[in-house]
């Protein structure tokens, strides 16, 4: 940031000429608000700045301690940093006074049990104070995993609390009574590398839920009741009775820990998003007739289908991927992770992605409000031409990790009148650029190209993995000439060895007269 | 600068919103870029906004640039899509990156501006009550000093230490903990 780079000198020029403190001048209330962003180490430190400073870190309306920050540059061991912390933090709760808190942070590194119970009256402290937002995190360097056990907290009170950020705790049955009882207000919830000892959440308030990396242990499934959730982030098995509020969910199951029908019912919870990603789910969830008398999702606008329908048959998994869509009818973007088709049985796999849509529905099913798709770590999607027949608006493409050599089939590919920016990142253009060249060939109002660390022949690291690697390109063996009159930049991003001249040589064939390469070197 | 909402369509026009600076200048927002400024939604609910809001704290220089602002996270907020909790900024999901981090490019670049204009718009942000404003900015002082000693602070602001050695001495021993 240039202004942060500038000189002291200049700092004093722009902040008013004559060296005005304007920092000093602010009204208190304001400062608070500037030292609230601070670690509490640095802002007691303030008061030696000048007699201004003096008490104004007794009333910052944040606690913030961080293992962190107590330790010294390039230390490993933390034994003094802890000390540190420990005295520090003792002193700070003595003396600190503001009237109301907004924010208690505690950041702990233990390397074992015995000391942890030295934090309970800060956390003791922490929900006393009441503040809006708590957050834990109490971390082991202990093998196998340790989890923080919360000091026990007395009779219960109604307190203001609207974000709670725990990681590492471990929350028994009570965490979920206290979410009812203490913190009515609680709208958001955090839980990482928790142990849950609970089986239910159960808030009218609560807005946003994120659980992940955590191990649940009593139940199968966690029993969620929110009515006014609208962002969901789960990794663990869960069934959920949300109301129409709930706008975004991100769902990671592990493979094949429920059943078909019990995913379907999963997806069918999800009915009223907006954006959705989803990570594990098999393929009969989708197929399984529970999926058929899920709702449509009529909001659903973003979808990111991650390391999904993960069969062994191509024909399954196509089937899988366009009943899903035909529940989605306005979804505008699609992301592709891990989506393999056509690996296992390459020969078997000769009916195209359209093809294995044709048996349910007359013609390749199209999809046009679909504007952006991204397909990453999509190995040999043998019948991507195929595949984007399904969607002629197209506006945006995104090919990660594309491999083109050999596997793929480029037959078929549509004209995609719309697409206006195409971006390659970590590509395989061995194939004498015939990827690329399919691309531009049917994308006649492109404006914006970007190849990003994709492997080209000779010198890259990716060319010795390919037999052929010594295939350059040559000109005169062209198709017919891209036509891209429209084609504005055109951006290359590179390795250190990628032979980039024979890309430019490529573009430069293409028939772009407004276009203007630039060059970035990674 | 002075028709900061020219561009906007005919049919908002009903909802548009004249806003007064110090000097007289007069800017045309949309009531949904208005109304990010808390102070300007309970005028506008009040319903004491017809002939302009004079903002007699905010030059035209400031306020052109937080209008900027506001404009860009209204349009943010409508692609929310509404509903989600005010407090919580933070949307997690990997398909809302790129236009979060395109929200984000936006602040950073909004940020660049010298220090006497950056305390301006904190002043205007809490004068307006535009509370993400407000943090973004005070957040950019606070990132200006993290990490430095009073001394590097007092040097960087031409904070003129006030206190007498014997009394600085003083101060230092009392905290001294956290000076360690």
């Amino acid at each position: 940031m240039a202004a942060a780079a500038t000189t002291t000198t200049k700092r004093a020029r722009a902040g008013g000429g004559s060296g005005r403190d304007r920092l000093s001048a602010l009204p208190d209330e304001l400062l608070r608000r500037v030292l609230f962003f601070l670690p509490s180490p640095q802002v007691v430190r303030t008061t030696v700045l000048s007699r201004r400073w003096m008490d104004l870190w007794r009333s910052v309306p944040c606690i913030d301690l961080n293992i962190l920050d107590f330790r010294r540059r390039l230390e490993v061991e933390s034994a003094g940093a802890w000390e540190k912390m420990k005295d520090f933090t003792d002193n700070l709760l003595m003396l600190h006074r503001a009237p109301c808190l907004d924010a208690f942070r505690l950041h702990a590194f233990f390397a074992g049990h015995v000391e942890t119970r030295l934090i309970d009256p800060w956390v003791r402290r922490a929900i006393k104070d009441n503040p809006l937002v708590l957050q834990v995190s109490v971390n082991f360097t202990t093998n196998p995993v340790s989890f923080y056990q919360l000091p026990h907290l007395g009779p219960s009170l109604r307190r203001r609390l609207r974000r709670l950020q725990l990681t590492g705790i471990s929350l028994d049955h009570s965490f979920a009574e206290r979410l009812h009882s203490w913190w009515p207000y609680l709208d958001d919830l955090n839980l990482y590398r928790c142990c849950i000892g609970f089986s239910c959440i159960d808030s009218d308030k609560l807005v946003n839920l994120v659980v992940t990396k955590c191990t649940n242990q009593p139940a199968d499934v966690l029993i969620i009741r929110a009515p006014r959730l609208a962002s969901l982030k789960l990794d663990i098995p869960y069934s959920l009775d949300a109301g129409n509020c709930l706008v975004r969910a991100s769902i990671s199951l592990k493979h094949h820990a429920l059943s078909a029908r019990s995913e379907a019912v999963l997806l069918g919870s999800l009915f009223s998003v907006a954006s959705f990603e989803l990570k594990g789910f098999q393929t009969m969830a989708v197929l399984n007739e529970e999926f058929d008398k899920v709702p449509t999702f009529d909001n659903l606008r973003t979808l990111s289908i991650d390391s999904c329908f993960l069969d062994n048959s191509d024909v399954h998994k196509f089937k899988a991927l366009g009943r899903f869509l035909q529940k989605s009818p306005n979804l505008e973007r699609l992301t592709l992770i891990h989506f393999e088709a056509g690996v296992l049985n390459v020969q078997a796999a000769s009916p195209h992605a359209g093809a294995l849509l044709d048996e349910e529905f007359d013609k390749v099913p199209i999809f046009d409000n679909l504007r952006t798709l991204s397909l990453d770590w999509c190995f040999r999607f043998k019948t991507i031409g195929r595949f984007l027949q399904m969607f002629p608006n197209l506006e945006r493409l995104t090919l990660k990790s594309f491999m083109v050599s050999r596997f793929v089939e480029l037959v078929e590919y549509p004209k995609l009148e719309s697409l206006g920016t195409l971006f390659l990142e970590y590509c395989d253009l061995h194939d004498n650029f015939g990827l690329l060249r399919r691309c531009l060939q049917n994308s006649p109002n492109l404006e914006k190209l970007t190849v990003r660390c994709c492997k080209l022949s000779d010198g890259t690291k990716g060319g010795e993995r390919n037999g052929n690697s010594k295939k350059t390109y040559s000109g005169s063996r062209n198709l017919a000439r891209c036509q891209c009159p429209k084609l504005k930049s055109t951006e290359i991003i590179y390795y250190q060895h990628a032979n980039v001249s024979e890309l430019v040589r490529f573009l430069l064939e293409v028939a772009a007269p407004k276009n203007t390469i630039t060059f970035t070197y990674v | 600068m002075a028709s900061a909402g020219s561009g906007d369509e005919k049919a908002a026009a009903a909802a548009m919103i004249t806003l007064i600076s110090s000097d007289n200048e007069k800017f045309e927002v949309t009531e949904a870029t208005a109304t990010l400024s808390q102070t300007i939604r309970h005028m506008i609910e009040d319903g004491c906004t017809d002939g302009g809001v004079p903002l007699p704290n905010v030059t035209s220089k400031i306020l052109a640039r937080v209008i900027e602002y506001c404009k860009k996270h209204a349009t943010a907020a409508a692609g929310e899509e509404g509903s989600s909790s005010s407090f919580s900024d933070a949307a997690f999901l990997e398909v809302d990156r790129a236009f979060l981090e395109e929200l984000e490019e936006f602040d950073d670049a909004f940020l660049e501006v010298d220090r006497a204009t950056l305390f301006d718009l904190i002043l205007a942000a809490n004068y307006l009550d535009i509370k993400g404003l407000l943090n973004l900015t005070c957040q950019k002082v606070a990132d200006s000093v993290k990490g430095k000693t009073p001394e590097q602070i007092r040097e960087m602001y031409n904070i003129v230490n006030d206190l007498t050695p014997e009394e600085e001495a003083e101060i230092r021993r009392e905290t001294q903990w956290a000076f360690e």
